[in-house]
């Protein structure tokens, strides 16, 4: 295997002055299906925050490699253009920017950045249309203000439909799960799963196993008091819906 | 300096009252005399004027603004027509009317479309009965409007005006196409100021669609504009005014609007300047069922300022109002909002509302706002809401981590948050023209800032 597309080498991360990531060590090769699971606070949202670049947040150490690139070092604008995607846990409702306008804007913005020419509006709706229908979603999507009033579930589809339309390299899906019905949760996991290819790493971030029978992950990663505890395969995402994070809790 | 100014004024009316449109018709002197009085008894407007307590009362005294005299030779740069499609056009240059650079077009049967100027040249008595009553003069006549405190500005206004657009319509009778009304003000050497007056009177079932728009001027002019407007039994009429240009001077703008049973005024204010503005809007509703809408979208940056001041009095019954206003300031720039609303005793079953947001871009920024609802009978349903704050981090980090750089997010949440103010304008082409000023000058705006 070529070198990973992610490396995260001993980061750590501070917010308020209390370390939240201590040490973190992790990497996901391209075509790879990385989860990261684990309790509350162990610090999930902290280290997807850290990758998407929130401010707040404090690098005291370590590293975060992307294709050769030090991902830390870039605006979040950048790591949108060399190809990060993060699916956010709470997408943000923004009334009077229409979803079209926002995921087109969004579209040439990247393609501005990496010397690319822009997709016209006739282009955009044809791919955005037969997205959407994939993701059964009513074309209205693109006529709504960005997640305004969304139910929680149409937010998550959202944030899906963006991924597709922007085709990122690594996409990050913090708690994609979180409030999500079966029937949302097949729709979405269909949408992850048609991301799947041997270009792209995902990193499916949950507390819960159930998505991951959905999304079958080639590798599982325990995030455990700021650090990676355990690693294995999709047995270890098997083993701790039977056993739970005990084992994982400070004592 | 209130002297000294009070001085100036004094020194400018003597000066070019004989030049003034009208100047020889009895009545017309006798007005302007008895305005100019009035002016000097109520002062120039000062803090302790309530109205005037956020008021670029500073840059209006702070020197002495003599009137333009008429000026033969008018050469200016005149921007073109900012309506696309078919419109009628009048130009003003330094406060007077510009033939050569007009386009009135054929205003449909029933419609009058003329100057202040040829007006009282023509027909001094016709004029009397829109402007006021010599006789009885009084400041209500004057701004024919019922609102009676000290408009010391308006009437130094009467005194001065030195021309305007008339727009006359018979009953029944719409003028299909938007008047377009720009008034340009050249580079002066010495502080000028331009008292402009524009009449709108609409007959019953009338309709019409007006845009006022100030070009800009420059450093040293300040413009004192007013329009009177009379909207009849179930007429309506958009009315938008506009700055587009990059004014640094003093620009007061005052429409007085009276409402016929079931008339319907629209107004849209755009304030856009890094100098001084103050927009009034006052709106009677005289007669029942009136309706009433008053949207601004105010953006100031280096030291601008803008102070927006609205009255809506709901005289009769099934009344109804709607009030959206949206601002954003820059670096110290400062913006004011006073919004009120009065419901009289005879006017049971009014809806109004008000709704002032405004943005602050920078920590020197600041914005006041202060809704007043007077309400002197039950049975209304009146609401209003203000709120003051920052461009939200959540939303910015959201489009930025979509690929957005910082400038584009913060001018696409611009957009949003003044977008819904110039949706609401009903003329297609106005809205489209307004909505492309407005992404104009949130640009200016985004890239003073950050």
């Amino acid at each position: 295997m070529s070198e990973p597309l992610l490396t995260i080498r001993n980061l750590r991360a501070s917010v308020d002055d209390k370390e939240v990531l201590k040490g973190i060590d992790l990497s996901v090769a391209a075509g790879e299906v990385a989860a990261i699971m684990g309790p509350n606070g162990s610090g999930k949202s902290t280290l997807s925050n850290v990758l998407a670049g929130r401010d707040g947040y404090e690098v005291t150490d370590g590293e975060v490699r992307y294709d050769g690139q030090d991902l830390l070092a870039m605006e979040p604008e950048e790591r949108a253009a060399t190809g990060v995607f993060m699916a956010f846990q709470y997408p943000v409702e923004i009334p009077g920017v229409v979803n079209a306008t926002f995921t087109r804007t969004a579209l040439n913005a990247q393609r501005k950045a990496r010397d690319e020419s822009a997709i016209d509006a006739i282009d955009f709706l044809k791919r955005a249309r037969a997205t959407l229908a994939r993701l059964e979603m009513d074309e209205d999507f693109l006529r709504r203000d960005v997640n305004a009033g969304f139910s929680g579930g149409e937010k998550k589809r959202n944030e899906i439909f963006q991924m597709a339309m922007l085709e990122p390299r690594l996409a990050i899906l913090d708690e994609t799960d979180s409030g999500l019905d079966i029937d949302a949760l097949r729709i979405v996991a269909t949408g992850v799963n048609a991301m799947r290819n041997p270009e792209r790493a995902l990193v499916v971030i949950t507390h819960y196993q159930r998505l991951l029978e959905y999304v079958v992950p080639d590798s599982v990663h325990v995030l455990a008091d700021g650090r990676i505890a355990r690693s294995g395969d999709r047995e270890l995402a098997l083993e701790l819906e039977r056993t739970g994070y005990a084992a994982f809790q400070p004592a | 300096m209130t002297d000294a100014w009070l001085a100036g004024q004094r020194t400018a009316f003597a000066a070019c009252r004989d030049t003034l449109p009208g100047s020889g018709t009895p009545w017309v002197d006798a007005l302007r005399a008895e305005a100019f009085r009035q002016f000097e008894e109520d002062g120039p407007p000062t803090a302790r004027i309530e109205e005037w307590r956020s008021g670029p009362t500073a840059a209006l005294t702070g020197q002495v603004f003599a009137p333009a005299a008429p000026d033969g030779a008018r050469a200016a740069a005149v921007p073109a027509p900012y309506l696309e499609g078919p419109r009628h056009r009048l130009v003003f240059v330094d406060g007077r009317f510009s033939r050569g650079h007009s386009d009135a077009g054929e205003p449909p049967k029933g419609v009058r479309l003329t100057t202040l100027g040829a007006l009282l040249a023509e027909n001094p008595q016709a004029t009397r009965d829109l402007i006021g009553d010599p006789d009885a003069f009084s400041e209500e006549r004057l701004s024919r409007v019922t609102d009676r405190r000290p408009q010391a500005l308006v009437a130094l206004n009467t005194a001065l005006a030195s021309d305007g657009a008339v727009l006359l319509i018979e009953d029944d009778v719409a003028l299909a196409h938007p008047l377009e009304v720009v008034h340009v003000t050249r580079k002066t050497e010495e502080p000028r100021a331009h008292h402009l007056r524009t009449l709108i009177a609409l007959g019953a079932g009338a309709r019409a669609h007006v845009v006022e728009i100030h070009a800009g001027g420059s450093a040293g002019v300040w413009t004192n504009h007013v329009t009177d407007i009379a909207v009849g039994a179930g007429a309506r009429l958009e009315h938008v005014r506009a700055d587009a240009g990059s004014a640094t001077a003093v620009h007061v703008n005052v429409a007085h609007a009276r409402l016929r049973a079931s008339a319907a005024y629209a107004g849209f204010v755009l304030a856009a300047t890094n100098g001084a503005v103050r927009a009034e809007t006052r709106l009677a509703l005289e007669e029942p069922g009136a309706d009433g809408e008053v949207n601004g979208v105010c953006l100031a940056k280096g030291t601008g300022h803008i102070d927006a001041l609205t009255r809506l009095d709901h005289h009769a019954r099934e009344g109804t109002s709607r009030q959206l206003w949206r601002g954003i300031f820059a670096d110290t720039a400062r913006g004011a909002f006073q919004g009120r609303i009065r419901v009289l005793p005879d006017a049971s079953g009014t809806n109004a509302a008000l709704d002032n947001r405004n943005l602050l871009l920078n920590a020197g920024a600041r914005a006041e706002s202060k809704p007043e609802l007077e309400i002197l009978t039950d049975d209304v349903a009146c609401s209003h809401a203000s709120a003051t704050g920052e461009l939200d981090t959540d939303a910015l980090f959201y489009l930025r981590s979509r690929g957005l750089s910082e400038q584009l997010a913060r001018a696409l949440l611009m957009e949003a948050f003044t977008g819904a103010v110039a949706d609401r304008i009903a003329h297609e082409g106005v809205r489209e023209f307004i909505r492309r000023l407005v992404d104009e000058r949130l640009h200016a705006l985004g890239s003073a800032t950050s």
